[in-house]
């Protein structure tokens, strides 16, 4: 595979499960900012899901359910020796 | 080129590098405490002196405001992640990509040594390895020995592991811990599954697929 195609940044899903008045999605593939990837509930349910495109390799995120920060249960944990605030972890390849 | 060419390349390419440079510091705008910022743009500076990426810095810095970590604790968290990407850069030489180099950076940072990635580089030489590179780092997180998981990850790409390969089975690995599985048998397992459809090192490419005959090494451990 080329570089080129390699940095095509892959549709990834995101999905929390659980209740919530919102649910926000930060990681390094969004400058962590907490305001630009909400999650939208599944009507009539407790799921909260958002597909945002991410370079392939390892990324760091978590949840802010309603402002606290969550990880997600379903990724395995990064540690997180320079601040001490544990994450989640996804690692993204081809779809 | 003649000197004028080049003075109006200069100058009609400075305002593009400044205005990159204002939209990196205008994303810590609001996010840091002024002493904060002021640290972590002069680190920004020397990393692009030095050539390295800045956005994985960028990105550290909004880390620990989301994190709402104190000051010190995010400059130090800047700094320490530039000496990694120089590190980084340097061991995958001679031209690796922004993201090879922060991959890089977070399998040094799990005490991945400077020898693994100059190994996979020579393995790699000409397409992105930060997957494999995040592989490694998750297997050592995953708590397979480091020493273990570099030879199994540098093994797995000499025979042509494609990098969905890899995920997969770091993706088992953690699974089989969570169930209580130790990490080198849940590594052991499922390198031998990975035997069966990948080539023996040196004829990598002949058959990779899922689906791949089993190859005369089936079994065998690497």
């Amino acid at each position: 595979m080329s570089v080129a195609l390699d940095a095509v940044p892959v549709p990834t899903q995101f999905v929390y499960d659980g209740p919530a008045r919102r649910v926000v999605l930060v990681g390094d593939f969004n400058n962590w900012d907490e305001q630009a990837t909400p999650l939208e509930r599944e009507p009539g349910s407790a799921l909260w899901s958002v597909t945002v495109p991410i370079q392939r390799g390892r990324h760091i995120y978590a949840f802010l359910v309603d402002s606290v920060w969550t990880v997600d249960k379903r990724a395995p944990v990064a540690r997180d020796p320079d601040f001490g605030v544990t994450g989640s972890v996804i690692l993204v390849g081809r779809p | 080129m003649t000197l004028r060419p080049l003075i109006v390349l200069a100058v009609v390419a400075l305002p593009a590098t400044l205005g990159a440079q204002d939209a990196r510091s205008a994303r810590l705008d609001g996010k840091l405490d002024g002493e904060t910022q002021a640290v972590v743009l002069r680190t920004l500076d020397s990393a692009r002196t030095r050539g390295l990426p800045v956005e994985p810095l960028v990105d550290k810095a909004l880390e620990g405001a989301t994190k709402r970590a104190a000051g010190p604790r995010i400059q130090a968290a800047v700094e320490m992640l530039m000496r990694r990407l120089e590190t980084a850069r340097d061991a995958l030489a001679p031209n690796p990509g922004p993201r090879d180099i922060a991959a890089g950076a977070d399998a040094l940072a799990y005490g991945a040594p400077r020898e693994a990635l100059v190994t996979m580089r020579a393995i790699r030489p000409n397409e992105s390895i930060a997957v494999p590179l995040g592989v490694l780092t998750q297997l050592v997180a995953s708590g397979v020995p480091v020493a273990r998981a570099t030879r199994v990850v540098a093994d797995l790409l000499r025979r042509g592991a494609r990098d969905e390969q890899l995920i997969a089975l770091n993706n088992d690995v953690r699974n089989f811990v969570a169930a209580g599985v130790s990490p080198q048998a849940a590594l052991d397992v499922r390198m031998r599954g990975l035997n069966a459809v990948l080539p023996p090192a040196g004829v990598a490419g002949a058959a990779t697929g899922d689906n791949a005959a089993p190859t005369a090494l089936s079994g065998k451990k690497p």
